[in-house]
């Protein structure tokens, strides 16, 4: 209502106050033009107030005369002057109008123009900023130019200086130069001069050439003269130069044969280097071949030896005995050759004593005749000394030859006895070894027989001892008898089977050790045996190195008689060239010797033959002898096995022994066993027997009892039951203290919290915690057990246990609470954050519900919570009236405390 | 203006708003039987620090249903909204056989308070679907439920997930709060 009053009342403002705004010039250029106008407007007032008063000076004219016509006229005139000057005025007015317009369109151009200027102004400045900056740029371009142009100005001073150097050196070499000309001018004038001089002596030496001249051809023609002459000399020297090239080519013709020759001797040259070469060649092949041939000598010479060493070593003395044959035969063949020489120097003698019967034939003849004769002999005398002489070289060479040969012959023998007498070393150390080894085997097999004996002789004492064991067992068998008859028939049994078996075993043993003793009996028969064996063939060896001893020391005597013989047939040799009849004489013993040689070798021979037989006889019983020893070897091995067996035997006959023993001791323990258990099943027997009787007592006892007793039992387990439903319950309720305990404890340190912050304390604490708190102590009052078990009874029965997650909710917790771990703070500030969110956005209702959760986690206090309900009151009322929050919210430049106002 | 007009005319004239909250340990599956309630579906969740608080109409009566968060620093707060509680719903994890005496513990303890005392109580057996899950008689058992004589009480199994026994209990629950 009043607003529309106040509306109208507005709008009529409005209009009153719309026009005057209307009339007010809105922009400032209107004010302008509007001020123009009126100052145009003033200069033509002005104009038509000068008119005026023009016309009032006309009008004033009459006014002098005046009358009341004439004032009337004057006023029609003056009215018509009126109205002139209204027409007048509203012309001005139109003008004043057509100025204005003109003004305005004068001041739009104007402004264009101004705009016009600005913007040019604005390009201008553009311009001149860019301007600026080109010339700052080109500036500092000009600058660098400016630089370089100073340091090239720099340079070119430097080139200057140079240059004004090379000006002055240039100056120097001028004057230099102006000097040299100037010696030029003055050398040149004097040139001229000399010019001069020298024509006027090359006219007299024209002169003196014109004279020459003449002599000249006076000397051409003297030339011509000798030129001819020079022409029939070159004719001359060329018939001698043919004559010089025909004895040249001779020459060459002689040179080529020459050459030719040359050639010639060169390639037989060569062709004789060549052969030379080949010679050479042959020679060295020829010394090869020699060297080879040498080399094959030796090779021969070394297969020879090696063949012959070979023979040697391996042949036996049969082979060293046709050696000696063969030397036999070639002495007898020396022998024979020396008794037809000697045959030929008996009939060379028969011819001499011819001849010298011839002689004394011929001494009867004249004496030129016997000189001749006799001539004639010494010459064929001669001739035959000469040829004894050669024969006799011969026979030495042949002699010497065939000595060198025994000489041999008798090393070699030499050598096959030490080989020999070595050999029968060698098989004497070996008899001996054999010796050695047998003493050394009987030794070992009597140890092994004393070894078996005594093994007898424990096995025998072992067996006494087990019979001794036996007996003892049999002894305790025997008292085991008497205690248990049952178990002793059966081990009775089993004993006398042990006894059996042991004396059969015992038996078969001693038959054993008997076969034993009779097998090393044997043996030591065998052993014996072969002693004597041994012992024969000891002596046999002995007889028969001696007899190869004797054999030996013949030889070697006989080599001496050889040696001895060939010193005489070396003297015998001297004497034949002294003279015949020892030479005969010679024959006749060498063929004696050789008798003697021939016997000697038969004699070699059969002996060779002989040893040759004994060794083969002694390697034969040596063979017997080692196959004697193997089989007795063999036989004694097999005793051994025999031996071992028999141990073997004895050591598991000792061993079953052991075992049956084992047995026998494992039964006894058994029995042992066996009689405790029995003893105690006994026992037990009489306890149990006696247990029963006092139970059959008791049941005799019980039965007159029961009857009694039967309803004690039941009333008995009455109480039994209903105490132990008591038990529970007082168990039940004791934990529901525990928990409102705890409950308390919690409580009362909030509470002590609360009183360590003054002020609060002082407000004293929230409703419902002291509510709580007051309840919960009521309750811990309730001491009356039984009321508290009723009240359980009717809410809940069965009392939660601890759990080991504490539970809070019994308690109440705020933001700062300092119980509260920094991750439960977190969580808490987050829910409070959630809660203030929720508060200030959802609807009337559900912030209702908010104020109190909000309350508990800031702790409000309950003026503050209620403020804080009001609030929502009036935000959502209407007519509520707004509370004073100043009652509870202090500012706080007051200093004092909200509590305190309150 | 309008909310308040809304609120003055439904306070007024039309049926009041149940309150109803969903209580239990936290991982049991409140806020997820909530919204399974509301919209319908199954919902992925974080656990709630604070609440979460919906109205739901169910067969023409009007739920304001308060799901709080279930962990044990914020279990305390559970107190400050008991005041004009219609029905409780408990939900309890069928699966977590540990936790089974806290969650007995805290259920008596709520039980116990003043503001409670008119308050139906709905004991959800949840995570039904799963193998080895106890069985409502087995939850009752653990919870004590068989002690409980002043208030109107009972034990459905659910399952959230696959939506088993959920309308039963919201059907037994309407009964009872209207014949409150």
């Amino acid at each position: 209502m009043f607003k529309k009053l106040r509306q109208k009342i507005e709008n009529v403002d409005g209009s009153a106050a719309s026009p005057v705004k209307e009339g007010v010039p809105s922009t400032p250029s209107s004010v302008r033009r509007n001020e123009e106008g009126r100052r145009g407007s003033r200069a033509l007032l002005r104009k038509s107030e000068s008119l005026t008063s023009l016309n009032g000076s006309e009008s004033d004219m009459p006014n002098e005369s005046s009358t009341k016509e004439d004032l009337s006229v004057m006023v029609m005139n003056r009215t018509a002057q009126v109205k002139r000057l209204e027409v007048k005025l509203a012309e001005y007015g139109q003008s004043l109008k057509e100025r204005t317009r003109e003004c305005e369109k004068l001041s739009n151009a104007l402004e264009k123009q101004q705009d016009n200027a600005l913007r040019k102004l604005n390009e201008l400045n553009e311009t001149y900023t860019n301007n600026k900056k080109r010339s700052d740029a080109t500036i500092s371009r000009l600058e660098e130019v400016e630089k370089e142009l100073q340091s090239s100005v720099n340079s070119l001073e430097e080139e200057n200086n140079k240059l004004q150097t090379r000006v002055d050196e240039w100056r120097a070499k001028e004057e230099e130069f102006e000097k040299q000309k100037n010696e030029f001018y003055e050398k040149r004038d004097n040139r001229e001069e000399l010019h001069d001089l020298q024509r006027q002596e090359l006219a007299k030496l024209k002169h003196m050439l014109m004279n020459r001249e003449k002599q000249c051809k006076d000397v051409q023609l003297e030339l011509d003269e000798n030129v001819a002459n020079l022409i029939q000399s070159q004719d001359q020297c060329e018939g001698l130069e043919k004559q010089v090239y025909n004895l040249t080519r001779s020459m060459e013709e002689t040179q080529s044969s020459l050459v030719k020759t040359i050639q010639q001797r060169d390639d037989l040259q060569q062709s004789f280097e060549k052969s030379e070469k080949a010679a050479k060649k042959l020679t060295s092949n020829n010394v090869d071949l020699k060297d080879k041939l040498s080399s094959l000598a030796l090779d021969l010479q070394k297969a020879r030896s090696a063949l012959s060493s070979v023979e040697t070593s391996h042949s036996s003395l049969s082979d060293k005995y046709e050696y000696l044959k063969h030397s036999s035969e070639a002495v007898l063949n020396k022998a024979q050759n020396e008794a037809q020489e000697k045959q030929s120097l008996i009939d060379h003698l028969e011819h001499k004593l011819k001849t010298m019967e011839q002689r004394s034939n011929t001494e009867k003849l004249p004496e030129d005749e016997k000189i001749k004769a006799l001539l004639d002999e010494r010459i064929s005398l001669e001739q035959k000394l000469e040829e004894s002489r050669q024969q006799l070289m011969n026979i030495k060479s042949t002699w010497s030859d065939k000595i060198n040969q025994l000489e041999t012959q008798v090393t070699h023998l030499n050598h096959k006895l030490a080989e020999d007498s070595e050999e029968l070393k060698q098989k004497n150390s070996e008899l001996a070894q054999v010796k050695e080894e047998m003493n050394g085997k009987v030794k070992v097999l009597s140890s092994k027989l004393e070894d078996l004996e005594k093994s007898n002789s424990d096995l025998t004492s072992h067996n006494d001892s087990i019979l001794q064991q036996m007996a003892e067992l049999e002894a305790t068998l025997i008292e085991k008898q008497a205690l248990h008859d049952l178990t002793m028939s059966k081990a009775k049994q089993r004993e006398s089977e042990q006894m059996e078996q042991s004396r059969n075993a015992e038996g078969d043993l001693r038959t054993k050790i008997k076969e034993l003793s009779n097998k090393i009996k044997q043996q030591d028969d065998a052993t014996n045996r072969l002693e004597n064996e041994i012992k024969q063939l000891k002596s046999e060896k002995e007889t028969i190195i001696s007899s190869m001893q004797s054999q030996i020391e013949d030889l070697s005597a006989e080599m001496d008689r050889k040696s001895a013989e060939m010193a005489s047939r070396e003297k015998i040799n001297g004497e034949m060239a002294l003279s015949l009849e020892e030479v005969r004489r010679d024959r006749d013993e060498l063929r004696k010797v050789r008798v003697m040689l021939e016997e000697n070798a038969k004699r070699h021979q059969k002996k060779l033959e002989e040893a040759l037989k004994e060794v083969e006889s002694l390697t034969a019983e040596l063979n017997e002898l080692k196959e004697d020893l193997q089989k007795s070897e063999s036989r004694f091995q097999k005793t051994k096995s025999l031996l071992e067996e028999a141990q073997v035997e004895l050591d598991a006959k000792h061993e079953g022994l052991v075992r049956s023993q084992g047995a026998s001791e494992e039964q006894e323990d058994q029995l042992r066993d066996l009689t405790q258990k029995l003893t105690d099943l006994d026992s037990t027997l009489d306890t149990r027997t006696k247990e029963l009787m006092m139970c059959k007592e008791e049941i005799a006892s019980l039965k007159n009892n029961q009857a009694e007793e039967g309803e004690e039992v039941k009333m008995l387990r009455l109480e039994r039951s209903s105490l132990e439903d008591r038990l529970l319950e007082k168990d039940r309720t004791l934990k529901l203290h525990q928990q409102r305990i705890n409950d308390i404890k919690k409580a009362l340190q909030k509470e002590v919290n609360k009183s360590k912050q003054p002020e609060r304390s002082r407000s004293g604490d929230s409703g419902q915690q002291s509510a709580r708190v007051s309840s919960s102590r009521l309750r811990n009052d309730d001491t009356n057990p039984t009321e508290n078990g009723v009240s359980r009874h009717n809410g809940m029965a069965s009392v939660p246990e601890v759990d080991p997650i504490p539970s809070l909710l019994s308690g109440d917790m705020s933001l700062d609470d300092p119980s509260l771990s920094e991750g439960q703070r977190d969580i808490v500030v987050k829910y409070l954050k959630h809660v203030v969110l929720k508060f200030l956005s959802c609807g009337q209702s559900e912030a209702q519900q908010l104020i109190k959760a909000m309350s508990a986690i800031l702790r409000f206090t309950n003026d503050e919570e209620k403020l804080v309900r009001e609030v929502l009151d009036y935000r959502s009322s209407w007519f509520a009236s707004r509370p004073n929050a100043k009652s509870v919210l202090k500012p706080s430049f007051k200093g004092r405390s909200r509590h305190q106002r309150r | 203006m309008g909310s308040v007009f809304s609120s003055l005319f439904s306070s007024l004239f039309g049926q009041r708003e149940r309150r109803i909250l969903i209580l239990g340990l936290d991982g049991a599956g409140k806020t997820t039987i909530l919204y399974k309630l509301q919209v319908g579906e199954v919902v992925t969740t974080i656990p709630t620090i604070g609440f979460n608080v919906e109205t739901l109409t169910y067969k023409n009566l009007k739920f304001q249903v308060w799901d709080l968060g279930g962990q044990t620093s914020i279990r305390p707060y559970w107190r400050c909204y008991y005041s004009n509680t219609d029905a409780i719903i408990y939900v309890v994890d069928s699966m977590d056989k540990d936790r089974m005496s806290t969650s007995k513990q805290e259920l008596v303890s709520m039980l116990e308070e003043e503001e409670l005392k008119k308050a139906i109580l709905v004991v959800f057996a949840n995570k039904q679907d799963l193998d080895g899950a106890l069985t409502e008689t087995e939850v009752a058992k653990e919870l004590g439920l068989a002690a409980i004589k002043d208030r109107k009480w009972q034990i459905f199994k659910t399952s959230a997930v696959k939506s088993i026994g959920l309308e039963t209990a919201m059907d037994w629950l309407v009964t009872a709060v209207q014949s409150q």
